[in-house]
Parts: structure tokens; C-alpha cells; sequence
């Protein structure tokens, strides 16, 4: 049976610096999604991730167990994000079109829905639509992108992500909310059937 | 719409969006702890005298801005340096500082903080903080000596006088900061005269 994520803590804190390995091979994933979906930089997302995880390490004997390990990442990882968008006066979201499809590709067909099948069209469609829908997450206000990815990109529970944003589930279901109806109003026009 | 609606919709649509994947951060991670480790650990008092030795002569030769990363938005500064107090063997090492990051150099009882700010295109701040760190008769451990800043054309040469506590002149710190040089950042800290 696998180890959780609390008695790695333990070892580590115990004194087997590298049991942290273990940690970060769980949720470095988790960690550089987000970061990366916050900045729009590999280089910058693979930093932040490295510093949270530094920071998790060196702030380890702090670390309340009642909290699930996960969410306490996610928390330093996104106080190291803010404070760097801030810092460096790149409070901004992702360019439309670092996802979108390569220049000229872009129509106004209405889509099969993605589901249709695996012909060659419905899958083109459902990779045309998924590209539309990662540059319009990225779109998103900072607040609104966060709770979504976390919640549809990332799947986490509700009360999870509450505890990771410091926020209570309601105001997690309001952002989640919000950023539903921003999503289904930017791509309602181009996908009609999946959208209106 | 109901947003239940959108929540199954969005649940099905971000379910073919897959995780960005970092490369492995344990290596980076690790080297990070490591270097917690380092300035965790006490200063060793390699020299007996403090700052009140007669002769200080303290050299920060930083070899320039060496690589301009991520369109700019953060350039790396790679420094080497040399501290030598009184007639004792000087210690040198390199300095790795992102743009505006705070650096430590410790040696014995002294500590200079440098932070090395890009500016503009042909400006870069320099923010020196030289701190005694030998007990004092108020039982404090650390002292600051003196917090000179300049702001100084790049490839010209600048030069910041540190004086005592009582506003005298003690150093002198020249240093020549030219972008994508590396033998450009040259400085060096040097007594104008002895303290009594």
C-alpha cells in the first residue's frame, strides 16, 4: 500500500531530506498546471513550482495535518504566483492564441458535438473546440480561472478547494459559476450546440 | 441555460484537456534544499578580527548580465566575488542572482546583501547593504552599517561611498555594470582610510 502523503511528511521531518522526492513526484503535475495556467510561461511555471516546493520543504514543520498535503501545495504555490504576477507586473492572463490552432485554421463552422464519434471530423472538431476552450480559460480573471481549473481541469471536490483558496465553498461555487457563464458566452457563438 | 447544464458540459469538455507536464523538478528542488541548508548553516568566524579591524578590504567583482531570458522579463546575473578582511586569505565564490534578487555574501563577521536591478536599456540599480554581524555590547547580532543605492549607466563606471556610524567615509565601492559582459561587473570595496 502506498505511503500518504502524511507519513512521507513525517520521514522527512524526521530527518530522510530525500523522502521529499516522493512529494514532489506526486503533485509536481498538479502544481506546474496551474502555474502555467496562471502565467502562460513553461520557464516561469517550472520556477514557481521549484519555489513552492522549496518553500513547502523548508516551511515542512509548520505544515498542519488536519489540512490534506495536496491543498496546502496548491495554497504556496498560488501565494508564490500572485506575489510574482505582481512583482513583475505581469497581471495578465494568457494571449488569445498560444492554444489556439496554427494561423488560418480558424472558422466559424458550427462543430459536430465531440462525442459524435470517432470519424476523422469529430475529432478534428473536438480538438478545434478544446483549443478554443484553453485559450478562453486563459482569458479568465486570475480568481475566476484558478477555482475553475481547479475544479474542471484538475477535478477537485468542492470543499478541497476551498481549503486551498482559503475561501468557503460557496464562494468557490459562485467563482466556478461565473466562470462557466464567461466561458459558455465566449464560445457560445462558434459552438452553438455545445454552448446555447 | 442551467448551469447544472454547463457544469456536465464543461465536466465532458475539459475531460479531453490534458495536464501540462513538467520535466522532473525534483533536481532543481533538491538543489534549492541544499542550498537552504548552506545559509542555514552558523557563519564560521574565519577571521577574528570584526569590523573594527584596521584593515578592511572587501572586492565584489561581478561579471556583467549574462543572459537576458524570457523576453526580458528576467535577466540572470552571474557574480564572481572576493571578500577579504584584514591580512586573512580572501574567499571568493560565484553570486547566481536573478534580476532584483536579493544575494547574501557572508564572510566572518560581515554580511553584504547585493541586489542588482536592471532599470532600463541602459540603467541598472545598484543596492548594496553591508551589515556587522559580531555580537554588540546592546546584544544584537546584527548590525547595519550602511544601505548606499545608485542608479548608474550601464558600461560607466559607478562608485558608492559607505561611511560609519558616525558618517564618515570608510569604503569605497566601484563597480562597472555592462549588460551581456561578463567581464564587465567589476567592483571593489576598498577602505579610504583605516578606522581607528
Amino acid at each position: 500500500m502506498d505511503e500518504t502523503d502524511t507519513q512521507i511528511v513525517d520521514r522527512v521531518l524526521s530527518g530522510e531530506t530525500d523522502a521529499f522526492e516522493q512529494l514532489v513526484s506526486r503533485h509536481q503535475r498538479l502544481l506546474y498546471d496551474l502555474s502555467f495556467r496562471l502565467t502562460g510561461d513553461a520557464a516561469e511555471a517550472e520556477d514557481i513550482a521549484q519555489a513552492a516546493f522549496i518553500k513547502m520543504f523548508s516551511n515542512l514543520s509548520s505544515y498542519k495535518k488536519e489540512l490534506a498535503f495536496k491543498n496546502w501545495a496548491y495554497t504556496v504555490t498560488l501565494n508564490i504566483a500572485r506575489n510574482r504576477l505582481k512583482r513583475k507586473a505581469l497581471l495578465r492572463f494568457l494571449p488569445l492564441g498560444i492554444f489556439s490552432p496554427a494561423n488560418g485554421e480558424e472558422d466559424s463552422r458550427v462543430q459536430e458535438p465531440m462525442e459524435a464519434g470517432s470519424s476523422p471530423d469529430a475529432r478534428l472538431a473536438a480538438k478545434d473546440m478544446r483549443s478554443s476552450l484553453e485559450s478562453a480559460i486563459a482569458t479568465l480573471p486570475d480568481d475566476l480561472k484558478t477555482a475553475f481549473v481547479l475544479y474542471h481541469l484538475h477535478k477537485n471536490p468542492v470543499k478541497d478547494i476551498s481549503e486551498a483558496l482559503g475561501i468557503s465553498p460557496n464562494a468557490v461555487n459562485i467563482r466556478v459559476f461565473k466562470a462557466r457563464e464567461r466561458l459558455a458566452k465566449e464560445l457560445g457563438p462558434k459552438y452553438l450546440e455545445q454552448f446555447n | 441555460m442551467k448551469n447544472i447544464d454547463l457544469e456536465k458540459v464543461f465536466d465532458s469538455a475539459c475531460g479531453d484537456i490534458p495536464l501540462q507536464e513538467p520535466r522532473d523538478l525534483w533536481p532543481g528542488v533538491r538543489m534549492g534544499i541544499m542550498r537552504l541548508g548552506e545559509q542555514a548553516r552558523p557563519a564560521k568566524s574565519l577571521w577574528a578580527a570584526g569590523l573594527s579591524a584596521a584593515a578592511v578590504l572587501l572586492v565584489l567583482s561581478i561579471p556583467g548580465a549574462t543572459e537576458s531570458i524570457k523576453n526580458g522579463i528576467k535577466k540572470l546575473f552571474s557574480s564572481a566575488y572576493s571578500v577579504q578582511l584584514g591580512g586573512n586569505a580572501a574567499a571568493s565564490g560565484t553570486l547566481i542572482s536573478a534580476d532584483g534578487e536579493l544575494k547574501e555574501i557572508r564572510a566572518g563577521d560581515m554580511l553584504l546583501e547585493v541586489r542588482v536591478t536592471d532599470f532600463d536599456e541602459q540603467r541598472v540599480m545598484i543596492a548594496l547593504s553591508v551589515f556587522y554581524t559580531g555580537k554588540q555590547p546592546d546584544g544584537s547580532v546584527k548590525k547595519l552599517i550602511s544601505k548606499p543605492k545608485i542608479l548608474t549607466m550601464k558600461g560607466k563606471s559607478a562608485e558608492i561611498t559607505v561611511t560609519n556610524n558616525q558618517g564618515k567615509p570608510v569604503y569605497k565601492f566601484k563597480m562597472t555594470p555592462t549588460e551581456k559582459d561578463p567581464a564587465a561587473y567589476t567592483g571593489a570595496l576598498a577602505p579610504i582610510t583605516p578606522v581607528p
